[in-house]
């Protein structure tokens, strides 16, 4: 057992969130210690991910990285439907064969939690699409302008400047005139760092097909989705080219799981932008385990941590780190669970009056629709999504149901049905072609395939929620994430909404719906006696949710806990709703928000 | 089986030319590859690379080397199975249970190794490349393909 010398401020997790923390600590002098529960990240690293992938029989968003059950993390092949009443969990004695056998999540349903995280140096960085959506106004003010949700405790204009500076660290490729929707605004003269990403020949379909089509009085618009790869870059208005030294996309059509060249953005920069400040600090494969509190005072006292040295071998050490200030930056689901789990000294555990750590799960449970053009579209071709239909995020309509985006698809039927194995196997084991038959079948078939992803919107619910198991825990001792999720009438109608535009949309573009399998998700469920599918974002939000009521919220606008005057929760976690766009660079703004609190906190106390 | 033998017989099963299967100037030694899995035992039953290599005898015999491989090795279940799985090896690089039918969804054993999921041809004949490995330039798709592999015999 050992304990850290003292720090400004202790983070827990490596990834999105901490790194982009430590950094701006860093920066400001102050002295920073990151618990990683993963592994480290060298320069290696990704080639023997690419590769892990390559060899990988079934290609998931997980697939590079393999499952270490010291800091284990869910896989989606392990999302099912769930039994009613819930089958226990397998062998939960044996912690490696438990998560093998049945995965990591204790799934307790209704319905499946469809996504999943990584638990590494950088965090699901590794597996991030790249999309840097900006939410749209209406999105932080859901309860006050369609009584639905809550509003959230900060406006678009207050976390404006914050898009900026996350755009600018992660490079973001996009055009501001076309981001211009429904209300988003930018400061005078702002440019992003690179222009937009080029649109795919399916892209400019339907670009070309919807120009005149509309839903609930939206135009279906197309547009190039904003995204943190590299494109051509822009001259800044200081006059300088925007550079930050990594290579073009060359459109490997994988940016999820993994690109291979690292022209998207990933956590491991600015992590090691904050290790080169020369005043951050960081133990890899140490897991946050208890936080420690003086109640006299309420104050968080240090962070107890178990270490490892294999990825299923035995624990090998264990230790508190202290500082002045505490960062819970360890993802949504790990976050809340370790809040909940440190229950020695508060039974409800830490920072949680509210009772509200670990609940208001969310996600943008995904409604797939897939077809086939009429003419050739070429998929598989560019990054996974070029472009999307943005202007479907706002309306009334959500007085009563979710809104959507829309997200293009250039992977043809990969994501809903495996293609192109399946069609392929298909091809050869039933119809039996072979030669040019086969040939000439997958020229006309796979590239007139295309698939669009309806990302809808859901509301916090309080039976949405994670808890750390009672019984089933891993390698190290530390509890698993028991699940309680679904989905309600709100989202459910969202869905029905989704399949309407669907029709739509196929029918402007003369698209012919698919008849293939879909790859079984867990997801399925009934609304109005029709049967939808949801599948996981990997957007994984508001277990320790922002608020102006310490009743009702976990932390205040600027991510610290209304309990503990030196603890603040960062991460997805933080947002109240889950809002229209995929999180991830309104999160790293949070963070970047977060950021300059914890600074000015610290100068104060100095 | 030869080498010879084996990539000739994929040539037809593949509908390829011999100048992609087996190259003069062969980096890749890609046939070799499948050809050293399949003779490995344990991965094909015994005899069965026998009886494949027999029957594509029958096969060219005949003249008509497409048509010889529909009657001497497709419209044999044991041997049509296999032949399945080399189709699939150079589509995807993917090795399915030769014990089961090859059906739509079956879970593929293995990929045989990254150097031949790279170098699957199903990628190139829709005029893309695999998943994870692009040797395109920054912007490519955003114009057609300019030919798809191999062209289109019409």
């Amino acid at each position: 057992m050992s304990t850290t010398q003292n720090y400004d401020a202790i983070i827990v997790g490596g990834g999105w969130a901490g790194s982009a923390i430590a950094w701006k600590l860093g920066l400001a002098g102050k002295k920073v210690l990151i618990l990683e529960a993963g592994i480290p990240f060298q320069s290696d690293n990704r080639e023997e991910f690419v590769e892990t992938f390559f060899l990988a029989t079934a290609k998931t968003p997980e697939a590079p990285y393999t499952q270490n059950y010291n800091a284990p993390r869910p896989s989606v092949l392990d999302i099912k439907q769930i039994p009613n009443p819930p089958e226990p969990p397998a062998d939960c004695s044996s912690p490696i064969v438990s998560i093998d056998k049945g995965g990591y999540f204790i799934q307790q349903g209704p319905m499946p939690f469809g996504s999943t995280y990584e638990r590494l140096a950088g965090g699901t960085s590794w597996h991030w699409l790249g999309t840097c959506l900006r939410l749209v106004p209406n999105d932080f003010k859901l309860k006050s302008t369609y009584g639905v949700g809550v509003d959230w405790p900060i406006s678009y204009n207050d976390l404006s400047p914050y898009y900026d500076e996350a755009e600018f660290e992660i490079g973001v490729s996009a055009d501001v005139d076309e981001q211009m929707i429904h209300g988003i605004t930018f400061s005078p003269d702002y440019i992003y760092p690179m222009q937009r990403i080029p649109p795919s020949i399916l892209d400019q379909v339907l670009t070309e097909g919807l120009k005149n089509v509309a839903i609930d009085n939206n135009p279906l618009t197309v547009t190039g989705t904003p995204a943190g790869r590299n494109g051509v870059s822009n001259i800044m208005n200081d006059g300088t080219v925007y550079n930050n030294g990594r290579r073009l996309c060359q459109g490997n059509t994988n940016c999820t799981p993994i690109c291979p060249i690292q022209a998207k953005y990933d956590a491991t920069i600015t992590l090691n932008k904050a290790l080169q400040t020369g005043n951050v600090d960081i133990l890899y494969q140490t897991v946050a385990s208890n936080i420690l509190i003086d109640t006299a005072t309420g104050e968080v006292t240090g962070i107890e941590y178990k270490q490892y040295e294999t990825k299923n071998g035995p624990q090998t050490g264990s230790g508190t780190a202290t500082g002045s200030k505490y960062i819970i930056a360890a993802h949504a689901i790990e976050a809340a669970k370790l809040l909940l789990m440190s229950n020695s000294q508060l039974p409800a555990g830490v920072a949680n009056t509210s009772g509200q750590v670990g609940r208001n799960l969310m996600d943008h449970p995904v409604n797939l629709s897939w077809g086939s053009m009429p003419d050739p579209v070429y998929p598989f071709r560019g990054p996974l999504s070029t472009s999307g239909i943005e202007t479907t995020r706002d309306g009334s309509f959500r007085n009563t149901r979710a809104a959507y985006r829309i997200e293009i698809g250039n992977e043809g039927w990969n994501w809903p049905a495996g293609s192109p194995y399946t069609q392929l196997q298909g091809y050869v084991g039933e119809q039996g072609l072979f030669g040019q038959d086969l040939i000439s079948q997958i020229q006309h078939d796979f590239v007139r395939q295309f698939r669009l992803g309806y990302l809808i919107e859901q509301l916090p619910e309080e039976t949405n929620y994670i808890v750390p198991s009672a019984n089933c825990k891993d390698n190290l001792g530390i509890p698993r994430p028991e699940i309680h999720y679904n989905l309600d009438d709100y989202t459910r109608a969202g869905f029905q909404a989704a399949e309407q535009a669907t029709v739509t949309i196929f029918g402007a573009v003369n698209a012919t719906p698919s008849t293939a399998n879909r790859v079984a998700t867990g997801g399925e469920f009934t609304y109005q006696n029709e049967t939808y599918y949801s599948n996981g974002a990997g957007h994984v939000m508001g277990t320790h949710r922002m608020g102006d009521d310490k009743t009702t919220s976990v932390t205040d606008a600027n991510m610290k806990s209304w309990d503990h005057d030196n603890l603040y929760i960062v991460g997805c976690g933080s947002f109240p709703t889950g809002a229209t766009a995929n999180p991830t660079l309104t999160m790293m703004a949070l963070a970047f928000k977060a950021s300059d609190a914890i600074i000015a906190d610290l100068d104060l106390n100095a | 089986m030869t080498l010879n033998d084996f990539a000739n017989l994929s040539v037809v099963l593949t509908g390829y030319p011999l100048s992609t299967i087996l190259p003069q100037l062969d980096t890749q030694h890609q046939a070799e590859e499948f050809l050293e899995f399949l003779q490995t035992p344990g991965n094909v039953p015994a005899g069965e690379m026998d009886n494949l290599a027999a029957a594509w005898q029958k096969a060219t015999a005949s003249g008509d080397p497409v048509q010889g491989v529909k009657t001497y090795i497709m419209a044999d279940v044991t041997l049509a199975r296999l032949a399945q799985n080399i189709i699939m090896l150079w589509y995807l690089g993917v090795w399915y249970d030769l014990a089961t039918p090859l059906t739509t969804g079956s879970f593929a054993i293995q990929v045989i190794s990254g150097k031949a999921y790279k170098n699957g041809l199903a990628w190139g004949t829709m005029g893309a490349h695999p998943m994870g490995y692009s040797e395109e330039n920054f912007g490519y798709w955003n114009t057609v393909p300019p030919f798809l592999n191999p062209q289109p015999s019409n």
